[in-house]
């Protein structure tokens, strides 16, 4: 049977300080997805993370790598880049790479100079990495995260601090590798727009709780542009929208009517609505990119 | 055994090594230089003689070699949690016992390599001076134990060195602590041996005594047995206390 999930986890807590930094999360990562974890500063994204990693050890709750609870053996499966890029200042691009390379146990050195060009680092030569600027340290970060061919990629804040053309590098090479390695990849970033160009799924977290799971496709539902319909007798309006006017819409939990299409013709709508007896409480255009859905989140939560 | 292959290539390109090696070699340069403006006298020598054997004895229990390795361990195991790169082996999957037995082996045999420049220099220059033995006073097996028997002793001070930096993890806390160790902890014990009274002499138990102990062409009866179980207890019990610690620490 084929293998579906990458991570898994079940309730996992961590708590600094009687503080639950991570509290209960529930989260199922499918092979093949970027997911993009959103959160604010603090919301518990790379502590979550660190605890995939093996660097901070769960308070309580369990976590599944490839299906297995033997995560040492399944972490050689991963490959990671928490936070700061973590890198021998003294050593250059190939020395640090090289370093890996021994450490994994990879025979041959052309493994080297191959992932350095394929991050666009291949001509960097004898400078060493405490001269390299930001872009190109998180580059060779992903060369060192790729080192073993790993399945499954962790990358915090992988764009933090780059220029818009270190962004756009780090974008294409992130889908590259989703694409051409079939990676599964797990990306946080405080830069919405950015995430929503290459991610297929997300998890929203706050407070250390996972308060959203969504994909692009209910993402995309959630935030394109609508209106927005409020009647006394939703049933009726339903009728009446599929009928007459033949829109594409849904009707919500709350019997709110989200409508798809037809967008200028809101006063039509409405004056149909009416003449066809229906009190029309609402009637606002509606529609959000992912920023303004997270902002909309959060803003509920607090 | 990947990941020592790796702590040994690290090592190989890691320049406060080389640095360190180049003291170790300086200070036998400065001794040479010392006793060829006569500041230093070798009486035990007899008829003011100098040798190779008789200098290797006479500073080896010299405190400088365990400063070098404190300062050495302290920039080689702090600099992954200073640049994060240990987070790289903790993703990797590498078990944390094993991470900190490879840094404890590539420790080791840097220092063992500063220690063997620093004795096989003084053995050259010894030579150089005044003959490896020519007094006849050294046997081969006891001088081949005190030089063992030390080194296994200096072994013993670098796991200390170790276990105080994969806990205290930045550079300079490290090197401060363990120069204390080093400086302050043989006074301590003393002091302390004091206070408790009776027949304990909890200096006894500590490294710098034996490599006292050990620095002579004839020991004392029983002094290389001691010498060697203190620095086999040391290293062991710096192993495995400092992999626990290590294994149950959160890394950032």
């Amino acid at each position: 049977m084929k293998m579906e999930f990458v991570v898994q986890t079940k309730d996992l807590c961590k708590t600094f300080a009687g503080k639950k930094a991570v509290n209960r999360v529930n989260i199922n990562i499918r092979r093949g997805d970027i997911y993009g974890f959103i959160g604010e500063n603090g919301a518990g994204k790379t502590t979550f993370m660190r605890m995939v990693c093996g660097l901070a050890s769960p308070t309580s709750g369990m976590i599944r790598l490839f299906e297995s609870a033997d995560l040492e053996k399944q972490r050689k499966r991963t490959g990671a880049v928490i936070e700061n890029p973590a890198l021998y200042p003294s050593m250059t691009a190939a020395q640090n790479l090289e370093a890996y390379r021994l450490l994994m146990g990879i025979p041959g050195q052309n493994i080297v100079s191959e992932l350095l060009d394929f991050v666009g680092l291949g001509n960097v030569g004898k400078k060493k990495t405490k001269d390299f600027s930001l872009g190109m340290k998180q580059r060779l970060m992903i060369a060192i995260a790729l080192i073993g061919n790993p399945e499954f990629l962790i990358l915090d804040e992988p764009m933090n601090g780059l220029d818009p053309m270190g962004i756009k590098e780090t974008r294409d090479l992130l889908l590259k590798l989703n694409k051409e390695k079939k990676l599964t990849i797990v990306v946080s970033s405080h830069i919405l727009d950015e995430l929503s160009r290459m991610a297929t799924c997300y998890g929203v977290i706050h407070n250390g709780n996972l308060i959203a799971e969504f994909s692009t496709r209910e993402l995309e539902n959630r935030c394109r542009r609508n209106i927005k319909i409020v009647v006394d007798n939703p049933d009726k309006a339903e009728h009446i929208l599929k009928t007459t006017v033949c829109a594409n819409f849904d009707v919500m939990a709350d019997g709110a009517i989200v409508l798809y299409d037809h967008l200028d013709e809101a006063a039509g709508i409405n004056q149909t609505l009416v003449s066809n007896g229906l009190t029309v409480s609402v009637l606002a255009p509606g529609g959000q990119d992912l920023e303004g859905y997270f902002m909309d989140l959060m803003g509920r939560k607090n | 055994m990947s990941i020592i292959k790796s702590e040994l290539y690290k090592l190989k390109i890691f320049r406060p090594f080389y640095i360190c090696l180049s003291i170790c070699a300086a200070i036998v340069a400065l001794f040479g230089l010392s006793i060829q403006g006569g500041d230093v006298e070798y009486a035990e020598g007899g008829e003011g003689g100098i040798s190779a054997v008789l200098l290797i004895e006479q500073t080896l229990d010299l405190p400088f070699l365990p400063f070098i390795f404190a300062v050495f361990v302290s920039l080689f195991v702090c600099g992954e949690f200073h640049n994060g790169t240990i987070k790289n082996y903790v993703s990797k999957g590498f078990k944390r016992v094993g991470i900190y037995v490879s840094k404890l082996a590539v420790c080791g045999v840097a220092v063992l390599m500063m220690y063997g420049v620093y004795v096989a220099l003084l053995g050259i220059m010894g030579t150089v001076l005044g003959g490896f033995d020519p007094q006849g006073v050294a046997a081969f097996s006891n001088t081949t134990a005190m030089i063992l028997g030390e080194g296994l002793l200096m072994l013993a001070y670098a796991a200390v060195f170790i276990l105080v930096s994969m806990c205290l993890r930045g550079v300079g806390a490290s090197i401060a602590v363990n120069l204390c160790i080093e400086s302050f902890l043989p006074i301590i014990l003393r002091a302390s041996s004091f206070i408790i009274g009776g027949d304990i002499m909890l200096e006894n138990y500590w490294i710098s005594t034996h490599i006292t102990a050990l620095a002579a062409l004839t020991p004392e009866s029983g002094a290389v047995l001691r010498g060697i179980l203190v620095g086999l207890c040391y290293v062991a019990g710096g192993t495995l206390v400092g992999s626990i610690l290590f294994k149950r620490q959160d890394i950032k």
